[in-house]
């Protein structure tokens, strides 16, 4: 298990949703909802696993709404993991 | 018998064929009277179902590495086309006991597997999917069905509803809320306490009267530990995987059922005799009828490759299962209503005709645009992957082979349930679309098919280049149309490569490729009827030879039980 803090968490994540859409990770705003990037439920179901191979990183898809940011995912990430 | 040598392939689906005897005899192990019988008490075909066991079916469903004798869907696929040109309730019960099964083999432990190819192979056994709920449909976030963790187990409460085999199911992959997210659970109603699981009321349908389509309610339900399928929280993943599969067979059932309506058509169109001629040679008829042909040759291509795709090219099958379920069907469907207007008055009989069996399949086979995804759902997720193609190019790296894909005379590889290869929405490319319809000019490769094939084809390269520059500027494309429009593309694409890589092993009528140039014609013009001289005797000549011999319509030739 990774030690990331939430910084590097969220740089690790605008790296692998960067790749995804095909952007600048410097593009990819963590505070932009996931669905002003460009995501929709099917396409984040499927980065969600890709993160999970690529980086250990298990994302969970309860109730996707688009107004989930990658800060937020990733705070949550950490919370659970502490939890 | 015997004229025809058997495919590989086609080998079990043969036997299957004479096993079950000709459906239009009344003293057939299973015929469209008893059929019909069964429909108009809305009760399941008992003896069909029987005769199934018997010979075997369930072995079909377990892979070789679990002791049964799946190997390809390929193989598959001309099953589920010989039992569903029968009666697609056989089909339907049969394959949701599939699509309970298939998470258990991608994976389930070494206990889950071996219960399931134990109940498959001893009793045939059927199996339950439950996913969906009264109010959580297509979206599988909605699921209200919940296990909760408690002293060494799950907790189940909530009920699923219009569930294929509710009432006989001896095991159930339900999709459930847990912890993290939603999970897959497998359950064996012959170990659960009184009153835990209640089996609702079947429910009354348009078509498949005699399907077990129900519900399953839990109340409290206690499930051990092991009853968790694959990981916890990753439930919907597994079930979108799974759902290729089942996606593709069900574009064996369209096949299936079309078939049996166009042999119903033609042989009312050679029978039937109106102005001192038999109708077939009216020319609007024979333009339906034609039609017809066609419709199920594109479908059948495009079946076939995305079956043999599932282990030759399994990262493109999020998109192509997505382009057969919604595509099949549809073709399908209108070979029904045409041969519906061929049929006229006899279409709306209970009786006469095929004893009947007409309008029993008009109204099953509307369930193939419906279950497993919807024609909506099909199209956004086409849509989805599309935008994410055009946003992103080629990640993967990997090119697919179309002539290996498209060779029908090599046998798809054996499916490996360990390692199956699929993505949910990421299909790297989609390049029987790239090969025909992208750069260079590919117009001369058909030249052996005529001129009327290389307008079509230049066509389709009109369209498709128009396809990139929309895609291009609208990066999520909520219009749906563009989605529709690549499905053509990919039909368009799957004729050509079959006929360009499989034409030495083609039926002899389709080497030349007049139906190809029909076809593309269709495909280009949407829905327009076959017309001219020049081409269309042949095609029809070879659709009436396929009729008199007793075969199957197909680019591939596949003898029928006499």
């Amino acid at each position: 298990m990774n030690t990331w803090t939430l910084a590097e968490l969220i740089a690790q994540l605008q790296q692998a949703f960067a790749g995804f859409l095909g952007m600048d990770p410097a593009e990819v705003n963590p505070n932009s909802s996931i669905k002003e990037l460009g995501m929709d439920s099917l396409t984040a179901v499927e980065l969600a696993i890709d993160i999970e191979e690529r980086l250990g990183v298990s994302l969970f898809l309860t109730d996707f709404t688009g107004r989930e940011t990658i800060a937020g995912l990733a705070a949550s990430f950490l919370e659970e993991r502490v939890a | 018998m015997g004229l025809i040598a058997v495919r590989p392939v086609h080998a079990a689906a043969q036997d299957l064929e004479r096993v079950l005897g000709d459906p239009f005899s009344p003293d057939a192990p299973v015929s469209f009277r008893g059929l019909v019988r069964h429909d108009e008490r809305e009760e399941p075909p008992w003896e069909a179902f029987e005769t199934l066991r018997a010979w075997g079916v369930h072995a079909q469903l377990v892979p070789q590495a679990f002791g049964g004798c799946l190997k390809s869907f390929e193989e598959l696929l001309a099953l589920v086309r010989v039992v569903s040109r029968r009666d697609l309730v056989l089909t339907t019960g049969l394959g949701s006991t599939m699509l309970a099964a298939i998470p258990v083999w991608a994976w389930g432990d070494d206990d889950q597997r071996r219960q399931v190819a134990q109940m498959l192979l001893g009793a045939g056994a059927f199996g339950s999917f439950a996913v969906s709920e009264r109010d959580a449909g297509s979206d599988f976030l909605a699921t209200k069905a919940r296990a909760e963790y408690a002293e060494g187990g799950y907790r189940l409460t909530g009920e699923k509803w219009l569930i294929g085999n509710a009432s006989r199911c001896s095991f159930v992959v339900a999709m459930v809320q847990t912890r993290p997210a939603l999970s897959l659970l497998f359950i064996r109603p012959d170990q659960l306490p009184a009153g835990a699981l209640r089996r609702l009321p079947k429910v009354r349908t348009l078509g498949l009267r005699g399907h077990d389509m129900g519900g399953l309610a839990f109340n409290d339900c206690p499930l051990p530990t092991s009853a968790l399928l694959g990981r916890a929280g990753r439930g919907m993943e597994m079930a979108f995987t799974t759902l290729q599969y089942t996606r593709t067979m069900i574009g064996g059932m369209a096949l299936g059922a079309a078939d049996t309506a166009l042999r119903l058509a033609l042989g009312w169109g050679r029978d039937r005799r109106l102005y001192g001629k038999p109708i077939r040679d009216i020319p609007a008829v024979r333009s339906l009828l034609l039609g017809c042909f066609l419709d199920i040759l594109i479908a059948e291509c495009v079946t076939t490759i995305t079956a043999r795709a599932l282990t030759l090219a399994p990262r493109r099958a999020s998109l192509w299962a997505a382009v057969t379920k919604y595509l099949v069907p549809n073709l399908s469907e209108r070979v029904v209503r045409d041969a519906s207007v061929v049929l006229s008055a006899r279409s709306y009989l209970r009786e006469g005709v095929g004893d009947g069996i007409f309008q029993k399949i008009a109204r099953d086979i509307v369930i193939t645009s419906i279950f497993e995804g919807t024609q909506l759902v099909q199209l956004s997720m086409i849509a989805s992957q599309l935008a994410q193609l055009v946003r992103i190019g080629r990640r993967d790296g990997e090119q697919v082979d179309v002539d290996r894909l498209c060779d029908l005379g090599t046998p798809a590889p054996a499916w490996d349930p360990s390692n199956t290869g699929l993505r949910i929405a990421d299909p790297g490319g989609d390049e029987l679309v790239e090969r025909w319809f992208g750069q260079p000019d590919s117009s001369e490769e058909v030249l052996a098919a005529g001129p009327r094939a290389t307008t079509a084809l230049r066509s389709l390269r009109d369209q498709a280049r128009a396809l990139r520059r929309n895609l291009a500027t609208i990066p999520t494309p909520a219009d749906l149309s563009l989605a529709r429009r690549h499905c053509v593309l990919h039909a368009a694409a799957c004729c050509l490569q079959i006929w360009r890589t499989s034409r030495s092993v083609l039926a002899p009528e389709a080497a030349g490729g007049e139906w190809l140039a029909l076809s593309l014609e269709r495909l280009v013009g949407g829905d327009s009827a076959p017309s001219g001289a020049d081409l269309e005797p042949s095609v029809c000549d070879w659709m009436y030879g396929q009729l008199d011999r007793g075969e199957l319509f197909s680019i591939m030739p596949f003898e029928l039980a006499q």
